[in-house]
């Protein structure tokens, strides 16, 4: 498996070559992958400028790596994924910052899955569950009718937007519930609803053994031993029918709750389809 | 993926087989089985000539009972005449219920067994048909007394006054009149069945549903499916003491009768018939319909069941009786004078009714409340 991603991301890796340069050249902690790689040439070349410049700048200004990612099958590489992201992220030791802190979408074509991996005390600060959700809806919409550039721009933006709230102490996250105040009534409601439930049940049960006098519809015990004969078995196989379910995307993820899940790798993730 | 599907069926499973081109094999989709289609050709040949033999076979059954089929049971031989036997008996009749009692000389009927009425009058014992079995009495009355006062225990919501004033000691061992019928049930049934398996390809889940016509035919026997011939007990009181064995069986002699009450038939055979027709059927559908089996889904889709109503008898079968009042109200209580076994509605005692409520429902309550208050 190992092996397999490593030629993956050698791949990448020199489809973006350009930009890598680039960002070598630009600091010490630049990430060696590019912001933006795209290994199917969805995004023309300016396009790939404009977004790689976007993407750099919000790293650099909040401190927290912003990636995009776009291959055409991830299964060459990876057995899913969310595996694929991550592996990917700490082969090319991606994000900013002793934490490496960052946040990476990427893509599959041929799937049309995506993930998005959160990184980092901060980059899992700033990222949460609810906020991913968030970004994905950001750009799933311009993703389902193929509008590459307008969705990786959204995604961006909206990136860049959660950073500054992070920054600022208020990442973007589900409103904390406000414990609901029950009155009196209410409480002795819900205090008497399942003691009348039991008390009735356990009466029932009482009551129901009250009764033994039933009718009877069969006579099996008056079955001659030995009578019931069998003259017709026949199986016959007629045809068969076949049903396809997309299995629907992924939203283990992103509790009800708020803040944020990570795994045992330290990764948060979001994954889908679009 | 079977790239060719036929209605060829694995000999092994009933599952379906397809043509594998690299091997040149019948392969089954779910055994894994393989059959060369030379084999499977003559196998099928095989069954198929079987399947003619059989359905020839009962046709040829069939044309030879045509008569029998949905006829009237045979009650021609159901009882005989007392001649010189009904000497020694005696019958009494209740003004209360209208039961017809019988009792041999020696025995003294004091009240009815049925309503518990005690003004019941002697009759003119005449036109009475004699059984030709009867099941004596296993069980004693010491039995049927332990057997009811067991039954009473434990019910908590038994009212005190109803087992004080029930008079157990009067329950008596009476001889009820049945029919037993004889007679055999040819059933042919189809049902569409499916098998369903489910497997993940990438991220689609694929659902396979294979369906099957199944045919069953088949027939059954029945020995003596007993239905109470008197109108003033009530069906599902016999029917719930049910079974009695038969290998007790006694050709009827009034020897067994010292001691016991027997009630005299006033439902004819034909007029309870539908019961045991009921019977019957739904036993035959049952047993017919259990020999499917090792599908995911199976739904009967026809059903044709034929009776080859058979002969009647008549015979007195033994139950341990009490009948009492209690607010007005009739209370009936059996006992299987051969097996034990007693049923009998009871009672509810409204006020130990909504005691227990009270004493589930509250401590409940105030915990719960206790746990939302603080």
């Amino acid at each position: 498996m190992r092996k397999k991603i490593s030629i993956c991301l050698l791949l990448v890796f020199l489809l973006s070559l350009t930009l890598a340069a680039q960002a070598f050249a630009d600091g010490e902690e630049a990430a060696q992958l590019g912001y933006v790689t795209d290994s199917t040439g969805s995004l023309s070349s300016g396009e790939k400028d404009e977004l790689a410049q976007l993407a750099e700048k919000l790293s650099q200004e909040y401190r927290c790596g912003v990636y995009i990612v776009v291959l055409d099958d991830y299964r060459e590489y990876a057995r899913d994924i969310e595996t694929c992201a991550e592996e990917l992220y700490r082969y090319f030791d991606l994000g900013w910052g002793e934490d490496r802190d960052g946040v990476l979408l990427i893509m599959s074509m041929q799937q049309r899955e995506y993930d998005i991996a959160a990184y980092g005390d901060f980059g899992n600060y700033a990222f949460t569950d609810y906020g991913k959700d968030v970004l994905s809806d950001s750009f799933l919409d311009d993703f389902r009718h193929n509008e590459w550039y307008g969705g990786f721009q959204d995604y961006l933006y909206t990136a860049g937007d959660m950073l500054a709230k992070a920054r600022s102490g208020e990442p973007v996250d589900v409103e904390p519930r406000e414990p609901t105040r029950l009155g009196a009534g209410a409480k002795l409601l819900i205090a008497g609803a399942p003691a009348c439930l039991a008390g009735f049940g356990v009466c029932s049960a009482a009551k129901s053994r009250m009764k033994s006098a039933v009718r009877r519809s069969t006579a099996e015990e008056y079955v001659v031993p030995g009578s019931a004969s069998l003259y017709i078995r026949q199986d016959r196989f007629l045809h068969r029918s076949r049903s396809v379910q997309i299995i629907s995307e992924n939203r283990g993820s992103s509790g009800g709750g708020g803040g944020t899940t990570v795994n045992a790798g330290g990764f948060s993730h979001h994954s889908g389809k679009f | 993926m079977p790239s060719q599907l036929t209605n060829y069926q694995c000999p092994s499973c009933m599952g379906p087989l397809h043509y594998v081109g690299e091997s040149g094999m019948l392969e089954c989709d779910y055994c894994g089985n393989h059959y060369s289609v030379r084999e499977v050709e003559t196998l099928f040949e095989q069954q198929n000539a079987q399947a003619e033999q059989a359905a020839a076979a009962i046709e040829a059954e069939q044309a030879e009972h045509a008569g029998e089929y949905e006829q009237d049971w045979d009650c021609a031989a159901a009882g005989s005449s007392w001649d010189a036997e009904a000497e020694g008996m005696k019958l009494y009749n209740c003004p209360s219920c209208g039961a017809e009692l019988i009792c041999d000389a020696t025995t003294a009927a004091t009240s009815c067994p049925y309503c518990g009425n005690h003004g019941i009058l002697p009759g003119k014992f005449r036109g009475l048909l004699k059984p030709d079995f009867i099941l004596p009495f296993k069980q004693s009355k010491e039995d049927a007394v332990r057997a009811l006062k067991k039954y009473y225990g434990g019910k908590r919501l038994l009212p005190r006054a109803f087992v004080d004033g029930n008079h157990i000691e009067e329950i008596k061992g009476v001889y009820v009149p049945f029919w037993l019928f004889n007679g055999k049930a040819d059933v042919d049934m189809h049902f569409q069945a499916t098998r369903v398996h489910t497997h993940r390809v990438g991220d689609e889940r694929i659902t396979e549903t294979d369906h099957f016509d199944l045919h069953r035919a088949g027939s059954v026997e029945f020995s003596r499916i007993p239905v109470d011939a008197s109108s003033k007990m009530p069906d599902s009181h016999m029917d719930a003491i049910e079974a009695f064995d038969y290998n007790d069986l006694k050709p009827f002699s009034t020897a067994y009768l010292p001691g016991f009450l027997a009630d005299v038939y006033d439902v004819e055979a034909r007029d309870c018939a539908a019961h045991a027709d009921e019977r019957a059927r739904n036993t035959a559908v049952d047993i017919v319909s259990s020999t499917v089996g090792g599908y995911s889904s199976c739904v009967p889709v026809s059903e044709n069941v034929r009776l080859r109503r058979g002969t009647v008898d008549y015979a007195l079968l033994p139950v341990w009786m009490l009948s009492t009042r209690w607010n007005g109200q009739n209370f009936l209580f059996a006992m299987n004078g051969q097996t034990g076994k007693l049923i009998g509605d009871l009672p509810v005692s409204k006020g130990r009714y909504w005691g227990m409520f009270a004493g589930v429902a509250l401590p409940i309550a105030a915990v719960l409340a206790l746990l939302l208050f603080l």
